[in-house]
């Protein structure tokens, strides 16, 4: 293949200065990912930095704040940097590197880098973590993915079950009518804001004249309006963003009210829902996390916070609950604390973090598609490592021997 | 590995990343869930939802000799009037917020800036906010004195951050600076009487369903009273629901009956609701109501017919907001009485509200209250 145009093409990428650079440029992009997360929260960073193809670093990161200078480059995003760093390991493979038992070692550390790149990006676009928080004596059968929100309009005519249309965060963008079969009425966003400050009072005297009024639902009934904060740094993991939206509904054409949805309602349990009329019927409207119900339920028996004798100092958090399936005929109960989850058609199960007063408890559900890829990669190149550095003692112990 | 190594590394690679990227995450979903909220009916051994169970976070104190106490008012848990008697009141709010706001620096960063002064960072906390133990909780005492700005005078603003479990409770009390200055050690004081209690609700209770045990009305020990309203158990109002009117339980905190009239197929609600106070003025509730059924604002009352009607003795003002083409059509009596304005309001079908005009004035003669209840 020494003279085939593609080999010509590849040989570049093969380039083992391609993969020094690489590594200094993911080196930098670290770096700066972590002076990021000054300002934004580690997913954000996680997205904006690693999990992009391209990212604008502002200068800005490295230097005091107060100081406000302007400007930044744009630099190769997390995908970029990985997809070339792969590309370029396997590309050396294919041109510069020779098979034999000799290089076996090598070989196997380099198909674990390989694992452990895959594995990232298997993570990086298919896993799917969320959090499910459980009361003492509570039953529950869905997660809910706290990073994101839905404006969700249940139809609760059906006496057994509510009939649910979930409207994605992404798709409420100020100004944006929302037309879909599948929803009862229009939406018209008239407002969105990422994080959200509600307050109490008149409407003049803390928002501009652009933001919307509510007439109808809680906004009304609470005398409450929401103007727009910065969005929340991932410095405090007890500050979360709030966001909240003026949405109007639209009938035939005809404004049938403006309500404001915000997360602030869902969180505290005395508002919850709002009641929507639409003709002769109510529906109910909210904006939450973003919800995935389970074929299964689980109900919190008993949580148990230990601390060591005569201190505050936490020695273990666990839940004792019960897992009930009926579709796997599944009725059992299970401990989980930490290091030791529950894994579940799929999921796993964390002892993740518990409520104030310890009256209930916090699980994170993990699904990951990849995650016995890093295991595997590791060990892999585990035994690559040995291999290698093995067959060079071995040969090192003989020439010893001879001389 | 020669070009046939090659040939099957770069499809192999280019056809996992095409999987990986397949399907969007932005599309409208659909699906079934349990029933969310109770008030329609739960189904007997349907699993409660998680979230939407219990508020039985509540905060009680012993309120100095000399301040007296109101309700609160929307997002407001109750104010305290440090000189009953002055006007302009001098009011201390008391405020819960979902956990989340609990950062004291963002808090007094929001409150500098209302008082003209900079933000300030994480350092020079310990400067103007003071942690004190009450009750084995952490609680943050704010004091400052802020500068004349934006045709704003001087004032001073003493605070207290209270973490609760479910909430954080917010007091605040906000002057001119003499005026706060003779406070400071009463407000301390007070705040060391400050107690997060929890009252015990069950689970299966609707939405906004006072607590079972919720012992004595009154802003202290009333979770319901977080919108200004009151627990079945103290409501002094007593009416007799017309035939063909069905009352249903108040889902609503701020509610005190809630009843659906329905004919073929126009639907109309009527509420009787408490606010404390004006709640607003007549014009501002005048243009919310016109509001509500698509009608532009009036700019002066003169536009809108006011009838004058007397409620048990007392003098109550009766609207009718409707207009050519409107959908939907509003009734509503106004009853002002003692510390509170109730809300009589009839919502629906333009041309069923339109019909029900002479039940729903006579249902509003009706009503009357406990004596001596406000």
């Amino acid at each position: 293949m020494s003279g085939s145009p593609i080999r010509a093409l590849i040989k570049p990428l093969a380039s083992l200065r391609l993969t020094v650079a690489l590594l200094a440029c993911s080196i930098f992009l670290i770096f700066a990912g972590t002076w990021a997360q000054i300002d934004m929260g580690i997913w954000t960073t996680l997205g904006t930095y690693f999990r992009a193809f391209f990212v604008w670093i502002p200068f800005r990161i490295f230097l005091p704040r107060h100081w406000d200078v302007p400007g930044g480059i744009p630099f190769p995003g997390g995908w970029v940097i990985g997809g070339l760093l792969m590309i370029n390991l396997v590309t050396a493979h294919a041109v510069r590197f020779r098979y034999n038992r000799k290089r076996a070692g090598i070989l196997l550390i380099h198909f674990g880098l390989i694992l452990l790149l895959v594995g990232e990006l298997v993570t990086g676009l298919k896993a799917h973590e969320s959090r499910m928080s459980i009361d003492e004596g509570q039953t529950v059968d869905f997660a809910e993915d706290t990073r994101s929100v839905e404006l969700v309009i249940i139809d609760p005519s059906d006496p057994a079950r509510d009939w649910v249309v979930a409207i994605p965060e992404s798709r409420l963008h100020q100004g944006k009518l929302i037309h879909d079969t599948r929803l009862p009425f229009d939406v018209q966003v008239e407002a969105y804001f990422h994080n959200a400050e509600l307050f109490e009072g008149a409407q003049d005297v803390a928002t501009s004249a652009a933001t919307p009024v509510a007439n109808s639902g809680f906004a009304v009934e609470l005398g409450a309006h929401a103007r727009p904060r910065p969005p929340s740094s991932g410095v405090d993991q007890d500050e979360i963003d709030l966001p909240a939206a003026y949405v109007s509904v639209l009938k035939d054409g005809r404004n049938l009210g403006t309500y404001l949805a915000a997360l602030y309602f869902t969180l505290v349990p005395r508002f919850g829902l709002q009641d929507v009329q639409v003709g002769d019927k109510t529906y109910r409207m909210a904006l939450r996390y973003v919800r995935h119900y389970k074929p299964y339920s689980i109900s919190l028996l008993d949580f148990k916070h230990d601390r060591y004798l005569g201190t505050e100092t936490p020695r273990n958090f666990s839940s004792h609950i019960r897992l009930v399936d009926p579709t796997h005929n599944e009725n059992r109960e299970v401990l989980i604390y930490m290091n030791n989850p529950l894994r579940y058609r799929g999921e796993t199960f964390y002892q993740a973090s518990f409520k104030q007063g310890d009256g209930g408890t916090v699980l994170q559900v993990v699904r990951n598609p990849g995650w016995l890829l890093p295991y595997v990669a590791c060990t892999v190149g585990a035994l690559g490592m040995m291999l290698q550095f093995g067959t060079h003692l071995l040969r090192f112990i003989r020439r010893t021997r001879t001389a | 590995m020669g070009s046939h190594g090659l040939q099957s590394i770069l499809p192999a690679t280019a056809t996992l990343v095409l999987i990986l990227t397949g399907c969007s995450q932005d599309d409208i979903r659909t699906y079934s869930a349990p029933k969310e909220a109770p008030a329609a009916g739960a189904p007997a051994g349907e699993p409660m939802p998680a979230t939407e169970a219990t508020a039985t976070e509540t905060v009680r104190w012993e309120l100095p000799k000399g301040w007296a106490e109101r309700p609160g008012e929307g997002m407001r848990f109750a104010t305290l009037l440090l000189e009953p008697e002055s006007n302009p009141p001098l009011e201390l709010r008391v405020t819960p917020l979902a956990l989340a706001a609990r950062d004291p620096l963002a808090n007094i960063n929001r409150w500098r800036e209302q008082i003209g002064l900079g933000p300030i960072g994480p350092a020079d906390l310990d400067r103007v906010a003071r942690s004190v133990d009450i009750a084995g909780r952490t609680v943050h005492l704010v004091d400052m004195t802020g500068v004349a700005h934006a045709n704003q005078p001087v004032r001073r603003i003493l605070a207290a951050i209270l973490p609760g479990d479910q909430q954080v409770w917010f007091f605040l009390v906000m002057d001119e600076p003499e005026r706060i200055g003779q406070y400071a050690a009463a407000f301390e004081a007070f705040m060391r009487t400050v107690r997060v209690e929890h009252a015990v609700v069950a689970s299966e209770l609707p939405l906004g369903h006072p607590p079972l045990e919720a012992g004595g009305a009154g802003p202290a020990t009333d979770p319901g009273s977080m919108a200004g309203a009151s627990a079945p158990g103290d409501n002094p109002l007593h009416w007799t629901t017309p035939s063909g009117w069905v009352e249903s339980q108040a889902t609503n905190p701020s509610r005190l009956a809630s009843m659906s009239v329905v004919d073929g197929a126009y639907r109309a609600e009527v509420t009787i609701t408490r606010f404390p106070g004006a709640v607003g003025g007549m014009l501002a509730n005048v243009n919310r109501w016109r509001g509500q059924i698509g009608l532009q604002p009036v700019a002066d009352l003169a536009q809108q017919p006011i009838e004058g009607i007397e409620i048990d003795g007392v003098s109550a003002q009766l609207l009718e907001i409707h207009a050519a083409g409107a959908a939907q059509r509003l009734l509503i009596v106004l009853i002002p009485r003692e510390d509170f304005t109730y809300f009589v309001k009839m919502t629906g079908d333009e041309a069923l509200v339109a019909k029900q005009h002479n039940t729903f004035v006579q249902f509003a003669r009706g009503i009357h209250f406990d004596h001596g209840a406000s």
